[in-house]
């Protein structure tokens, strides 16, 4: 594993610490920010003319950018170094920026300015949208059962290993992506007691947490089992986790409410009429990067 | 005695008619694929795989009273699940469905199969 020094309070473990750069009191502010694209990172710290190793986490996924005096002049992931892991690590849409304390090596492996590299990810990506069928669920769910892809096709001719490279694990604890999805947190009750309505919290095992309301066990069996043959029905159809289950009869509605640890909430009482309101459409999370 | 195929594609392919729809299949009470109007990409297997399990689970929603429709939100997309005959209409949705007009269009496509389900082995 290839030794980087991050300075980062979420990171479990810290590896190989550059003696030169111990103690070293870095001049002005200190940045925290969420939100911002990794081009935009990049090309400020070209504009601002600065000097350092930035280490780059994505996912799983580890590299690194060294600048001087606001040029790049090396990158490396992986096995990839240069031109190729530049591209790659700059093709990343969401993770963390960080500012190492390693010193910036004299070897230059990157030979295109930034804004070739920029310009070049700008025109791939522009060929992939036009090449590629409109994103239908369709089309999703073929990939999604395809499974996944690895490196994408971007880079070919640079060098790109035809497996994936195998990633610093020591990093991968660290990584912690700017803008993931939240998951909606797992009650620690079940739903607040009201005339009619039944609630029910149940355990992953399928164990009724909590309840209120006529028969929460039953309940609790039901919608336990309901969850389960529902995460089954998405994993055979390539429709990903399941969220929730709406039961509508002529006289009751039964919500439940699975959650990414396997807890289950439901609700069962009278028919709620805005239920069937279509929730706003929603657009895909723009790229961004979280800077340390 | 079989159900008349165009027909029945065609009743499918009315539920295109809302907004978003991907597409519908129908299922025997024993999960088997008795119609379908999808993309391609869901298979044959997928939709063994699938239907065997939405049949156990539609009888599951329906133990202590018939359900007019089901639900399920996944994180990709939704899947409507309705009644018809023995079986069970199910229509592939985005997560921006107008769950009302589908609640009324596929209330028309089961009627479409109430009479085939009683009258010849559709469903058997």
């Amino acid at each position: 594993m290839r030794g980087v020094d991050v300075k980062d309070s979420s990171s479990t473990e810290t590896q190989a610490p550059d003696s030169s750069a111990a103690g070293r009191a870095q001049p002005g502010f200190r940045a925290h920010l969420q939100g911002i694209g990794l081009h935009d990172l990049v090309m400020l710290q070209n504009l601002v003319r600065a000097s350092g190793v930035f280490v780059v986490l994505s996912g799983e996924r580890t590299g690194s950018l060294h600048f001087a005096r606001g040029q790049l002049l090396h990158a490396e992931t992986g096995e990839l170094v240069g031109d190729a892991a530049a591209l790659e690590v700059l093709s990343w849409r969401e993770g963390e920026f960080i500012n190492s304390e390693r010193t910036v090596p004299e070897r230059t492996t990157v030979v295109a300015s930034l804004d070739a590299l920029l310009l070049r990810l700008a025109k791939d990506v522009e060929e992939i949208r036009q090449s590629e069928p409109p994103l239908t669920t369709a089309t999703g769910v073929r990939r999604r059962m395809e499974g996944p892809t690895g490196f994408r096709t971007t880079h070919q001719g640079l060098g790109m290993p035809s497996q994936p490279p195998p990633m610093a694990p020591g990093l991968a604890a660290a990584a912690t992506p700017g803008v993931a999805a939240v998951a909606p947190k797992t009650p620690t009750r079940a739903g607040e007691p009201r005339g009619g309505v039944t609630n029910v919290l149940v355990a992953p095992h399928g164990a009724l947490i909590d309840g209120n309301g006529s028969d929460a066990e039953t309940l609790a069996a039901k919608v336990g089992y309901m969850a389960r043959l529902t995460d089954l029905v998405g994993q055979a159809m390539g429709a990903g986790e399941v969220r929730t289950v709406r039961v509508r009869t002529p006289v009751s509605d039964l919500t439940v409410r699975c959650y990414s640890d396997g807890h289950v909430a439901a609700s069962l009482g009278p028919v709620d009429p805005s239920a069937d309101a279509p929730p706003p459409p929603s657009s895909p999370p723009p790229s961004s990067f979280k800077v340390s | 005695m079989n159900a008349p195929i165009d027909l029945t594609a065609r009743t499918l392919q009315s539920l295109r008619d809302i907004d978003g729809v991907y597409g519908s299949f129908v299922i025997s009470a024993t999960g088997e694929t008795r119609a379908r109007d999808l993309p391609p990409v869901f298979d044959d297997r997928t939709l063994a795989d699938s239907g065997m399990r939405i049949a156990r689970l539609w009888e599951v929603i329906a133990e202590g009273g018939a359900p007019e429709y089901a639900l399920l939100e996944f994180a990709e997309y939704n899947l409507f699940l309705r009644r018809v005959g023995n079986g069970c209409l199910c229509v592939v949705v985005p997560a921006h469905v107008n769950v009302l007009a589908l609640r009324l269009a596929s209330k028309w496509v089961a009627r479409y199969f109430e009479p085939v389900a009683h009258k010849n082995t559709f469903f058997s």
